[in-house]
């Protein structure tokens, strides 16, 4: 599909083009190019800080919460929970209302302490992309946390009674058993939130009101994603848009693919 | 010793509250917001005022925007798919596991390939297929596409990575077939991978929109639909009516967690002690 | 044999799931293998029943089906449409139902693309025309236009333009809708403005009331340029005399002097703004709790203001010069049919639509909901124009600028606005540079839709 000038207007007629949807993306001209290299370009910023922030908040939840007494570690994993279960369009909606400018409760807090005052986080460089990192972090923290945490039951108490007994701190068994043994746990939460990261688009899409597909993504693509792009393309119907839809999905997968195979073999290595 | 031991718990405790808060506050701000008067400003309510706003708010949610009826049909296609969802994922997890077979790399390469391709891509062809099997608007044709789940495989995986190899041989060797294999020592022992998996899809399910919303016509409602049509700009539905609404189409996936977690919790310690 | 079979059922698993990848034959090979085995294997549901809407027929007569806005089918506009329907099988007796089913435009988009299980009929966006006319085969309704005398002359020119072409008239214009600003009362007051003699009647009118209201420690208004095309396009319209709008040579005929004024006056807007955009719900929160005094919004939300109590009154979106050109970009809604093949069906369908395009029908639709209609007489007759809303639409579509020249174009251009407006109100390119870039912007989606 990626080879062709499909779109949706194109009833019956679909015609091979080639590589021309995949020079057309990568040229940099044009508003398609323009547009999907800035959503790549806010991309590359965004996995990291969310992998990385979300991931050690969850871990760190888990390490604290396992420290505690089944009953309350089971009464907050209930609530951390929480977010994940929540439909996506709510979670945004509601930060929608946290974060607006002036009044927002997020914003304003935010503001006091000296960050992004007077700006408006959804059509602001940068400061949108960590807004759309906030909301995802809050969302998914309690996927991953559930996650971890059941990881964590499975080591064997054992280890710990014999570290105990080795006079070992609470500190130092964190260290020292639960995260190596962590291991293969940590390994999926982190691909999986590499994966789910780098398609990230419900949150961002709704936030940059894109129930109108004109706005996607806010002004000057503050707030775009390449996965919200490439419904632009489709819906927009314009020449080819089902074709450089799918040019820009196969370049993207390309990417995670390798990505994953690294993050694969460098597992491998390891163990 | 003591005292020291109890003051780490404290902080403890405390630190695990603060993002108890963070996640739960927003809940109450929705909370409130239903149970208010429709003259405060809804964005900055955060005390529920009145009881009876909110009971009106629910009714119609439930009544008008047929929140009733989608929770119901949504709860047919969700338990199918995870039902489905169970069987073919447990026996590839099975599969890639503990056998080798021609090309096992490159196919688990393709199956890792699967779940980062966004849907909207392949959703046209899925859908063009699905009704030309005549299932458009009926619960299999939403849940056919929607068991193939590469999460759900690569997760019961994961818990299966802690089986020992040797129960296997040792079955193999006492003459049991694959499926007798799979069915009596796989099956059991994968206990907390599969609950775990009943949770996630069950959420993830729940919550899909742009499959069930194209497969879908008059017949049935997903829950889904319901509520994003519900949040169309361009017409008016009271606001707090919407939060109800909301609010109703959360319970579900909620008790669903709420109840599985018990087990889930008794199946890893159970785990925890054998393995 | 069973190794095999687990085998086969990890391959169809994967091949399913990449189904979009490969070509379109391919995949459903794939996936067909997919479906067969997850039928075995999941042994959930029977299902199988045909689906296909409304292409049965009962005792040779039509059931059709008909999608539209989901607002069409909940509270006075699902018991107006189903009245409509009543009366019509009623009067057809070739029809023995119509079903309405609740789509909006993406899920509709999407199910054009797909190519089956289109409805009969359906009821979307003005905007997207050009696609679906692309996309599918739209039934053509000349015969419609030419079965009754004065049918057609009832319509706007312009929105009889738009549906014409290529020899043929594909769709019933039927809804309408021009921004305009509510002016909460109370806090013009506390303000010190007499409102009830105080209309918005220019720019500068504008400017004087936000500046009272400012003076008093209150919002004037949210963002004018924020939230997409909204405010800033209604701003833009308020010039639309002086835009030479136009498509040369795949180029806009604009000229970056003519946009001048408009990022001028956003410019200005944006020092009585309080920072939210016009589609936050906490704006509009605002309003109903008497901290904003203006706020621009379209006729939809008033119910939401009368439920609250507000004091209020609507108002166009000024012009420059007192009794001048109104702004605000007009959004219009047609109801198309499909062409079904089968001659009688059409006709069915056909009925249906001239029903909906009638005087009557869009008369009642107006006074029952509000909302202004695409047929001038009916806009224009005073028995339609008793509520102030109305009476207000009807002046403002007479004003305005269309969102894009809809039916010809499948380039929403005034949306490029949006993209421009917030860096030049926050001072970060000045209004010169934002013309220049609006004009890009605009020949980028030309160049990307590929028109000329």
């Amino acid at each position: 599909m990626s080879f062709t000038d499909w779109s949706v207007s194109s009833r019956g007629s679909v015609n091979f083009v080639g590589l021309d949807n995949y020079t057309l993306i990568l040229s940099g001209k044009g508003t398609t190019s323009v547009r999907f290299l800035n959503s790549v370009k806010n991309l590359v910023i965004y996995v990291p800080l969310t992998l990385s922030i979300g991931l050690s908040l969850s871990l760190a939840l888990a390490l604290i919460t396992r420290q505690l007494s089944r009953k309350l570690f089971s009464v907050f994993r209930g609530i951390y929970f929480v977010p994940y279960v929540l439909p996506l369009f709510l979670c945004a909606g509601i930060w929608q209302w946290f974060m607006t400018t002036g009044t927002g409760l997020v914003a304003s807090a935010l503001a006091n302490i000296g960050i992004g005052r007077g700006i408006t986080w959804d059509s602001t460089k940068y400061y949108a992309i960590i807004y759309v990192m906030m909301v995802d972090i809050w969302n998914s923290a309690g996927f991953n946390f559930v996650i971890i945490s059941a990881g964590m039951a499975d080591i064997s108490p054992d280890l710990y009674e014999a570290a105990e007994i080795d006079g070992a701190s609470t500190f130092q068994k964190m260290t020292k058993i639960t995260i190596p043994l962590l291991e293969p746990i940590l390994f999926f939460v982190i691909t999986y939130g590499f994966i789910s990261a780098l398609q990230v688009y419900d949150i961002p899409w709704i936030i940059s009101n894109g129930s109108d597909i004109n706005s996607v993504g806010g002004p000057g693509q503050v707030m775009s994603f390449p996965v919200m792009e490439m419904v632009r393309n489709i819906y927009l119907g314009g020449k080819s848009g089902l074709g450089r839809a799918c040019a820009e999905g196969v370049s993207l997968m390309t990417v995670i693919l390798a990505v994953t195979a690294i993050q694969f073999k460098a597992r491998r290595k390891k163990v | 010793m003591k005292t020291k031991k109890k003051r780490e718990q404290w902080i403890l405790i405390m630190l695990a509250a603060v993002w108890g808060l963070v996640c739960l506050f927003p809940l109450w701000v929705l909370f409130s917001g239903t149970f208010s008067l429709d003259t405060n400003n809804l964005t900055r309510t955060f005390f529920p005022n009145s009881l009876t706003n909110g009971i009106a708010k629910c009714k119609e949610a439930l009544v008008t925007v047929e929140i009733a009826a989608s929770t119901v049909h949504t709860l047919i296609y969700t338990s199918v798919t995870v039902a489905g969802i169970l069987v073919i994922s447990s026996l590839a997890a099975y599969e890639f596991t503990f056998y080798h077979f021609p090309l096992k790399r490159l196919l688990f390469g393709l199956l890792m390939a699967s779940m980062m391709l966004p849907q909207v891509l392949y959703i046209i062809p899925l859908y063009r297929l699905v009704f030309a099997m005549k299932l458009a608007d009926t619960f299999a044709g939403i849940s056919f596409p929607m068991m193939v789940s590469a999460l759900s495989v690569f997760v019961m995986m994961q818990f299966l990575e802690d089986l020992p190899l040797s129960f296997i041989e040792s079955a193999r060797i006492d003459g049991a077939g694959h499926f007798q294999i799979y069915g009596r020592i796989v099956l059991p022992l994968m206990r907390n991978g599969i609950l775990t998996t009943v949770v996630l899809m069950f959420m993830k399910i729940w919550g899909q929109y742009l499959w069930p919303a194209l497969v879908t016509g008059q017949k049935i409602k997903p829950i889904s639909v319901t509520i994003s049509n519900m949040l169309n700009p361009n017409f008016w539905i009271d606001p707090r009516t919407k939060i109800a609404a909301m609010l109703i189409a959360m319970i579900p996936p909620m008790t669903i967690y709420l109840t599985f977690q018990r087990y889930v919790i008794e199946g890893i310690t159970m785990s925890g002690v054998k393995g | 044999m069973k190794k095999g079979l687990c085998f086969l059922l990890t391959a169809a698993l994967m091949a399913a799931s990449l189904a979009g990848c490969g070509s379109q034959s391919d995949s459903s090979a794939n996936s067909q293998a997919e479906a067969k085995e997850s039928a075995g294997s999941g042994g959930s549901s029977g299902g199988g029943a045909q689906a296909e809407a409304g292409n049965t027929t009962e005792d040779g007569k039509y059931d059709l089906v008909f999608w539209v806005y989901s607002d069409a089918v909940l509270n006075d506009q699902g018991k107006l449409f189903n009245r409509w329907v009543e009366e019509y099988c009623e009067e057809n007796p070739d029809v023995n139902s119509i079903t309405l089913i609740g789509k909006n435009d993406a899920d509709l988009l999407t199910s054009l693309m797909a190519g089956v299980g289109l409805p009969d009929m359906f009821f979307a966006s003005a905007r997207n025309m050009r696609q679906y006319k692309e996309a599918i085969d739209l039934l053509d309704l000349t015969p419609v236009y030419q079965s009754e005398e004065g049918y057609q002359d009832g319509f706007y020119d312009s929105a009889i333009a738009a549906i014409s072409q290529d020899a043929g008239m594909w769709a019933i214009p039927f809804m309408s809708y021009v921004p305009i600003i509510f002016r909460n009362t109370d806090v013009l007051e506390k303000a010190g403005i007499d409102w009830e003699n105080e209309p918005l009647t220019s720019w500068d009118v504008f400017f004087e009331q936000c500046e009272k209201v400012k003076a008093a420690g209150i919002d004037a208004t949210h963002s004018w340029s924020q939230g997409g095309y909204y405010c800033p396009g209604a701003v833009l319209a308020s010039d639309a005399p002086n835009l030479a709008v136009g498509l040369e040579n795949g180029e806009t005929t604009l000229k970056a002097e003519q946009l001048l004024r408009t990022f001028e006056t956003l410019q200005k807007l944006e020092t009585y703004s309080n920072g939210m955009s016009y589609s936050d719900a906490p704006a509009s929160e605002a309003f109903k709790a008497g901290e904003l005094a203006f706020i621009a919004a379209g006729p939809w939300n008033e119910p939401d203001y009368i439920q609250a109590g507000t004091h209020y009154d609507v108002q166009l979106i000024p012009p420059y010069e007192e009794n001048g050109w109104t702004g605000g970009l007009q959004g219009w809604d047609f109801m198309y049919g499909v062409n079904t093949g089968d001659e009688g069906r059409n006709e069915a369908i056909r009925g249906w639509l001239k029903k909906m395009g009638s005087f009557e029908v869009q008369q009642e639709f107006a006074k029952v909901i509000g909302r202004s209609v695409l047929r001038e007489d009916a806009m224009d007759d005073p028995d339609t124009q008793q509520t102030e809303m109305l009476a207000i639409l009807a002046d403002g579509l007479k004003c305005g600028m269309n969102q894009m020249n809809f039916g010809h174009s499948s380039v929403f251009w005034t949306s490029a606005i949006g993209d421009v407006a917030p860096a030049v109100a926050n001072g970060s390119i000045t209004p010169e540079e934002g013309a220049q870039q609006l004009i890009d912007g605009i020949n980028g989606l030309y160049a990307e839709a590929g028109e000329e």
